[in-house]
């Protein structure tokens, strides 16, 4: 009722609802199926406020599940709520408040979902800094014990894609100490063809690097790009250090490589990529090729080949896919998904997957979907899924559409 | 042979590769306009661009005739002062035809903005200064906001075949090949530049530990957009997982509990479900074995959390617990961070070191 009177007072609101139904298999030899179906509701609105607040935003986005059948999980309903939170400017919209369920993002936080506030603003110069607190969601609404999460960056943003940055988070799960991280970022474009991004977090807790990363992209030309990139990561230091796992896993992975992307005609896209990565067992490589061609009218038909090896195991994938759009608003895509394990997961070295979708936009609002998966699979000999989907776009008076 | 059809193949696609990036677009004829002078001139914008004011779309012709500039100019014709308005006089012709790439209506904007074209067009091209005809992003976001639209990925709102566009022009915003794996660490460091276009519904697509169901059954109609789980993971998620644990503990951290769980004892291959099946694989109790259950868990102890995560009843503390029959756990450089006086102020330490 709240969000529906901010939307009613908005200047401009749009929004969808959305209803799914997914039928699928969760048992192997295809025991069972799960048929739930999923209403999701999703709502932005937009004021431009008045004198001392500004930029009036409301953002929510909830669902429910109703489950026919043995469910998954032993709840015949569910439902939770992705996001719900207001934001407005203030001094001139030199500071950002966003109060409520939202997503905290940048430097030593990562992308870390939160019951909280958030402030950011931008003193001077492209000068600026954020703070945030909060409790991490809990899913389902699960009840919090003693979790909570608080940290800020600082930053410098030269131009609109040139930013560094200096940033901390400290959290809490259940009492203990989960993660207390400080880390430096960065992203320059010298030139309008060359971008080069980095980032090193460091964990103040365990005094070693959690996670360093630099990658250079550099656009030759209006045909290719190349991009470069080399990784470390720390494993045990993405886990809560609250968790007793976190004294048994691995402290090392690094990894190293690049990739390619070539415009050879305007709708033929080829790329490819490759990168060698060191784990505490061995070493591996993963990496593929990709041709994408795309129609004037929308069609797309793309074939990609991907190989991943790693010390215990691997797999090569082949995968074709096209998108053909029909008159009357009508979508066609098809997708085969094939893959070969190098050494047999269930008794099983083989995975093949099909899927078809049809795809109706019967009226500027509405659209319905309808998708029919089939395979053989190393856990399901044989795997059936269908999909529905119903989606209702709405804008409020004031509303863009 | 084969090695010679190899070589021909790789030296076709290289010749290709230089000939795209020497390429040279070849000199033709242009308009000079000095837009500064005709304005200091006085000269309104609808003199020249008249049919703007009433167009919907894009698909008409925006740009004078030659008749329009004659109208001010026609002694330097009659002169054969070709070269005032031609860049190049050899091949002098109108303005070349373009097709459209956004869907614009001029005459709703018109209004809108009061008629002050200076609204979206800051700049505008000079002779040996050529500009875009707008900001491009900058100039639509400042007055709608189509977060909605960006969230949904329905670019095809505005742009009528994004595909067309080239790879540039910004690099920072490029979203070309591997973007999925990239993203991050592009988000880091300069999210505001990602909130420009993306709201956090769209990020939470799959970054929501609330999500109702995996995106990439939500838009299972979009085969051409990359995800991570798509189609049967399920058969290779133990691969992937082995080769860069990160990636999962990102997301499916031990912290999101029941999230590993769930799914294994549903299939029976979790501590305390029913009918419990034992998955491990022979060896598993047996250091040297190739299959020792503590090189694994080292390398993936995420596995290992998926059923076993019980705090103090884990099956870790029973056999590894001080005096256990499972001998120190620690990795080699444990001992040198870390000394036994921190036990007494650590809760994960006292679930062993009583």
């Amino acid at each position: 009722m709240v969000l529906a009177l901010l939307a009613a007072a908005a200047a401009r609101a749009d929004g969808t609802a959305t209803t799914l139904f997914d039928s699928r298999p969760y048992v192997r030899d295809g025991g069972y199926q799960e048929s739930p179906v999923y209403q999701s509701f999703s709502l932005f609105a937009r004021t431009d406020g008045n004198d001392w607040l500004q930029d009036v935003r409301v953002v929510a986005r909830g669902w429910g599940r109703l489950t026919f059948g043995p469910p998954f999980d032993g709840h015949r309903t569910a439902g939770d709520v992705d996001s719900l939170f207001v934001e407005g400017r203030l001094l001139k919209r030199h500071l950002l408040i966003r109060l409520g369920r939202q997503l905290a993002v940048g430097g030593a936080v990562r992308a870390t979902q939160l019951d909280g506030v958030t402030a950011r603003g931008v003193v001077a110069n492209g000068f600026g800094a954020e703070l945030f607190g909060g409790a991490p969601v809990q899913p389902r609404f699960a009840v919090s014990r003693g979790d909570a999460l608080a940290g800020g960056r600082v930053f410098w943003s030269h131009a609109f894609d040139s930013e560094v940055g200096a940033s901390f988070v400290y959290a809490l799960r259940r009492g203990y100490l989960s993660r207390k991280d400080f880390a430096l970022d960065g992203s320059y474009t010298p030139v309008r063809s060359v971008t080069v991004s980095g980032l090193a977090q460091w964990s103040l807790e365990e005094q070693r690097l959690a996670e360093a990363k630099l990658q250079a992209l550099w656009q030759v030309s209006q045909k290719i790009q190349l991009t470069a990139d080399v990784q470390r990561t720390s494993p045990d230091l993405f886990l809560d250090r609250s968790s007793i796992f976190a004294v048994f896993a691995e402290e090392v992975r690094n990894e190293a490589g690049g990739e390619a992307v070539w415009r050879l005609l305007q709708p033929l896209s080829l790329s490819a990529d490759w990168h060698w990565l060191r784990v505490e067992g061995g070493h591996g490589h993963r990496g593929g090729a990709r041709a994408t061609f795309r129609t004037p009218r929308g069609g797309s038909y793309g074939a990609e080949l991907r190989f991943l090896t790693e010390p215990d195991n691997g797999y090569k994938q082949a995968r074709v896919y096209a998108t053909r759009r029909l008159p009357r608003d009508l979508v066609l895509t098809v997708d085969l998904d094939a893959y070969w394990l190098e050494r047999e997961v269930n008794a099983q070295k083989r995975s093949f997957v099909a899927t078809g979708t049809c795809g109706w936009a019967f009226h500027p609002n509405w659209e319905a979907m309808l998708a029919i998966s089939l395979g053989t699979t190393p856990y399901f000999e044989r795997r059936a899924e269908l999909i529905a989907r119903l989606t209702y776009r709405f804008g409020l008076p004031g509303g863009f559409r | 042979m084969r090695r010679a059809l190899l070589f021909g193949a790789l030296g076709v696609v290289a010749c290709a590769t230089a000939a795209t990036v020497l390429r040279t677009q070849p000199a033709g004829d242009e308009i000079i306009f000095p837009h500064a002078r005709h304005a200091q001139a006085k000269v309104e914008c609808i003199t020249c661009h008249e049919a703007v004011w009433d167009a919907k779309t894009l698909t008409g012709e925006f740009l004078p005739p030659e008749a329009k500039c004659l109208e001010c100019h026609k002694e330097k014709k009659e002169q054969g002062q070709c070269s005032f308005c031609h860049t190049d006089v050899k091949s002098a012709g109108p303005w070349p035809k373009r097709e459209p790439r956004l869907k614009l209506n001029h005459a709703a904007h018109l209004e809108l903005v009061k008629e002050d074209c200076t609204k979206c067009h800051s700049h505008l091209s000079e002779p040996g200064h050529p500009a875009p005809v707008s900001d491009g992003h900058a100039a639509c976001l400042q007055c709608h906001s189509h977060a909605q639209q960006y969230a949904d990925a329905s670019c095809a709102t505005c742009h009528i075949d994004l595909a067309s566009y080239p790879l540039q022009p910004l690099t920072q915003v490029s979203h070309q090949g591997d973007f999925l794996r990239r993203h991050a660490l592009v988000a880091k460091a300069s999210g505001a530049s990602c909130g420009t276009c993306h709201d956090q519904n769209f990020c939470l697509d799959c970054h929501a530990a609330t999500t109702m169901v995996k995106v990439e059954t939500r838009l299972a109609d979009r085969p051409d957009r990359s995800f991570i789980h798509r189609n049967d993971f399920l058969g290779r998620h133990s691969v992937e997982a082995r080769a860069d644990p990160v990636s999962c503990q990102r997301c499916h951290s031990t912290g999101q509990s029941g999230f590993c769980e769930t799914c294994h004892q549903q299939s029976h291959v979790a501590a305390g479900s029913p009918n419990a099946r034992n998955p491990h694989p022979p060896g598993w109790g047996l250091p040297g074995s190739g299959a020792f259950h503590g090189d694994a868990a080292r390398r993936d102890i995420q596995s290992c959390a998926g059923c076993h995560d019980q705090g103090d009843q884990s099956n870790c503390v029973q056999c590894h617990k001080v005096g256990g029959i499972g001998g120190d756990p620690h990795p080699g450089s444990f001992r040198t961070r870390h000394s036994l006086g921190e036990a007494a102020s650590d809760g994960r330490c006292s679930a062993c070191h009583r």
